[in-house]
């Protein structure tokens, strides 16, 4: 019987080695949420500067969430592509956070990795792009298996999120 | 205080979305003549004066009878002048449509007698209205020139109100969805982008003027006795009309305050006075209420389809017990000394505390090879952990029961191995779990044990393995110390990075979850007693009011 509300928009992205970028975003929960209204995922245009370093995607983030528990807490996931003039995508790195648990707006700041592989892939990568993706982005929520993987940083996403809460504090939560 | 009687000439803006054939409009126009104004100085010669007095007064009277009159408007309803029933009688004259219209129209109105109206109105497709839009110069220097901009609006703004355009927008260019009218989330079929836009999208895009319908409440004022002119037509009320429903009425409809005057500018000089009023049909009162009815229902209707679909019940742990839920993320780690980084990490639960035999307490991160950044070499993990812990204070604790408890801890360990198996510790450091709910974002520095002699260092550069912490919690307070002085004297460490954590802490308790609901029957209660006061306050008022009209 709570409510939540997230509000907000996807900045852009900086930090990452070249331009050119799109992002794709999900958000996901656990069982006892429900989606009311808005979208539960989305992907951004690609945004190419000229003069500035960051990408500015703007991209707005609408959703009102319905639980029955604390549980399970949304968490949003990214995946940062580059667009080549080519017109082929390459993957530019893997963020996840959580939504804020606190009412109020928030600047976050989200940085990405994205997989190695070995010194001949890299080396191929360097000049043709591509590389190694991840098999199932959705391993990768629960942290078990990340023990395995081999990453290198790449940049930041940013966003601003607004969160509103509604009858958290007849349940006796306090956030 | 002269303003509540003042006539004030502003324009006003009325905002309705109910339609606008509703509205009418009445005009009352009366001559003022010499001998009715109070103080003004003797008009000399034309109106006579002195000794004929008494008899011109009458005479005058007269005239003033005649010069009063009034008209009711509805919106768009054309009222001919006498100037236009003379222009529009002779048919060789009328050439396009709207003129053999009001040809039509004028030659029905003739056969009924000569008109003697003074009050007139032209309506949006008349020349008249056309023209002040497009020479509608804003200061009074010989050489303006409408600018570009003024150019498209007016030719923007020539456009008809609901129509066409409306239409266009609702059924969509699917490619441009204004407004949320179309369900989101469609991914358009068409390009969105239009390479080579036409004048008429450039126009729709770049100009935010909505077409509007205009209307004049004209008077003709020319002396009875030569015929009418066109310099003689003075404008007394223009409304515009929006098509987001602003309308907007210069000058302001009178409500009781005094008159608006117009001067003739001809020899006469004559003074005329007039009211605008509103007197559009209202809405009964039961159409209001049925009305407002209707948007309840519809709202409590949706609220309803809501709260069903999300349920009643909530989990509340059992009383007596405080959860604490924590939602956190491993943002980074920067300034180590060597490559490919990963963080273990764990939470140390201190007395009376506890958790759930399938939580998971300790995780390990990827391996993350680093960037530079400034002078810094970073890593990111983004690494989403999460967990759920209870206190409980047990019923044979020796403690005080008013002492606060301490919370948790998440003790880290930062490693690097690298790609010949070299395994490294780079740093330990401790994250103490904050008592207050919120976001918490915060870096933590490392610091790493070192050993005694330089075989140490040699032995860590060339071949890895570095001395390490047996119990990992001696980062904070060692689990097996249990007196009164912590001492850590004689362990040499070196400082090394930081690691940066963003922490969400919820925390729920029946207790609070009772007072909150104690405080909500009181907000409650509050508020009834409020409204019953309002409605026994009205309820008198009605009967005052029923015992006076009885009397």
């Amino acid at each position: 019987m709570a409510e939540v509300h997230v509000i907000g928009q996807i900045v852009g992205a900086s930090g990452f080695p070249d331009h050119s970028l799109f992002c794709k975003w999900g958000i996901h929960t656990g069982g006892a949420w429900k989606i009311l209204a808005g979208l539960r995922e989305g992907q951004t245009q690609v945004d190419n500067p000229q003069n500035h370093e960051a990408a500015a995607w703007a991209h707005p983030i609408d959703i009102h969430f319905a639980t029955k528990g604390i549980q399970g807490w949304p968490r949003i996931h990214f995946q940062v592509w580059r667009q080549d003039q080519f017109g082929r995508n390459e993957l530019y790195g893997y963020g996840f956070c959580h939504i804020p648990t606190s009412p109020g707006t928030h600047e976050i700041e989200c940085p990405t990795w994205r997989p190695t592989g070995s010194f001949m892939e890299t080396v191929s990568q360097y000049f043709l792009g591509g590389g190694p993706q991840l098999k199932n982005p959705d391993l990768i929520y629960s942290g078990a298996d990340r023990y395995r993987l081999h990453t290198m940083a790449m940049g930041k996403v940013h966003l601003r999120l607004g969160v509103i809460l509604r009858n958290f504090d007849k349940f006796g939560i306090e956030c | 205080m002269a303003d509540l009687h003042e006539p004030d000439v502003g324009t006003a803006y009325y905002r309705s979305n109910d339609p606008v054939k509703n509205l009418q409009i009445k005009i009352n126009l009366r001559r003022v003549t010499s001998s009715s104004l109070a103080s003004t100085k003797p008009v000399v010669g034309e109106n006579g004066a002195g000794g004929d007095g008494e008899v011109e007064m009458t005479g005058m009277n007269e005239v003033a009878k005649q010069d009063r009159e009034q008209l009711v408007l509805h919106w768009q309803e054309k009222v001919f002048s006498q100037r236009e029933v003379e222009m529009y009688s002779r048919e060789d004259l009328c050439y396009d449509v709207l003129q053999k219209k009001y040809h039509e129209e004028v030659t029905a109105i003739l056969a009924k007698g000569r008109p003697t109206n003074r009050l007139f109105s032209y309506v949006d497709h008349d020349p008249y209205s056309n023209q002040d839009e497009t020479v509608h110069y804003m200061t009074n220097s010989p050489t303006e020139k409408p600018s570009i901009l003024a150019q498209k609006m007016a030719s923007v703004r020539c456009r008809r109100v609901g129509g066409k355009q409306l239409k266009e927008k609702l059924e969509g260019n699917a490619d441009v969805c204004i407004g949320g009218q179309r369900e989101f989330g469609i991914i358009p079929k068409i390009n969105v982008v239009e390479l080579e836009p036409s004048q008429d999208l450039r126009n729709k895009n770049h100009i935010e003027a909505p077409p509007m319908q205009i209307m004049y409440i004209m008077a003709d004022l020319s002396p009875r006795e030569r015929a009418a002119e066109e310099e003689d037509e003075y404008v007394l009320c223009c409304l515009q009309l929006n098509a987001n429903g602003v309308l907007c009425i210069r000058p302001d409809f009178n409500r009781g305050r005094k008159p608006y005057i117009t001067e003739t500018l001809s020899a006469g000089r004559e003074v005329y006075e007039y009211t605008v009023e509103n007197v559009s049909k209202e809405m009964s009162r039961l159409e209001q209420d049925r009305e407002m009815k209707m948007y309840r229902e519809v709202y409590s209707r949706h609220r309803e389809f809501l709260s069903a679909c999300v349920g009643h019940d909530f989990e509340v742990p059992q009383p007596d017990v405080l959860r604490l839920a924590v939602y956190g993320e491993m943002v980074s780690a920067q300034g180590f000394e060597m490559d490919n980084l990963y963080l273990h990490f764990f939470v140390d639960l201190p007395k009376n505390w506890y958790a759930d035999r399938q939580q998971q307490l300790a995780w390990v991160t990827q391996t993350c090879a680093t960037k530079t950044i400034g002078r810094d070499e970073v890593a990111y993990f983004s690494f989403p952990f999460h967990f759920e812990l209870y206190y409980k204070r047990s019923p044979g604790s020796t403690t005080d029961p008013d002492e606060l408890p301490r919370f948790p801890q998440i003790l880290v360990e930062a490693l690097s191995v690298d790609s010949w198996h070299r395994f490294f510790h780079e740093g330990y450091t401790s994250i103490q779990i904050p008592g207050k709910p919120g976001v918490h974002k915060s870096t933590h520095d490392c610091w790493r044990p070192v050993g005694k002699s330089v075989t140490s260092h040699l032995r860590r550069f060339f071949i890895g393995g570095t001395p390490e912490l047996e119990d990992p919690t001696y980062i904070s307070i060692p689990s097996t110390f249990d007196g009164t002085h912590l001492s850590k004297f004689g362990f040499r460490t070196e400082t090394t990075g930081n690691v940066t954590a963003n922490l969400n802490i919820m925390m729920q308790s029946s207790v609070s979850a009772m007072q909150a609901n104690i405080t909500s029957v009181l907000d409650a209660f509050k508020r009834a007693r409020v409204k019953m006061m309002q409605a026994r306050e009205a309820a008198t008022r009605e009967l005052l009011k029923d015992i006076e009209k009885r009397k």
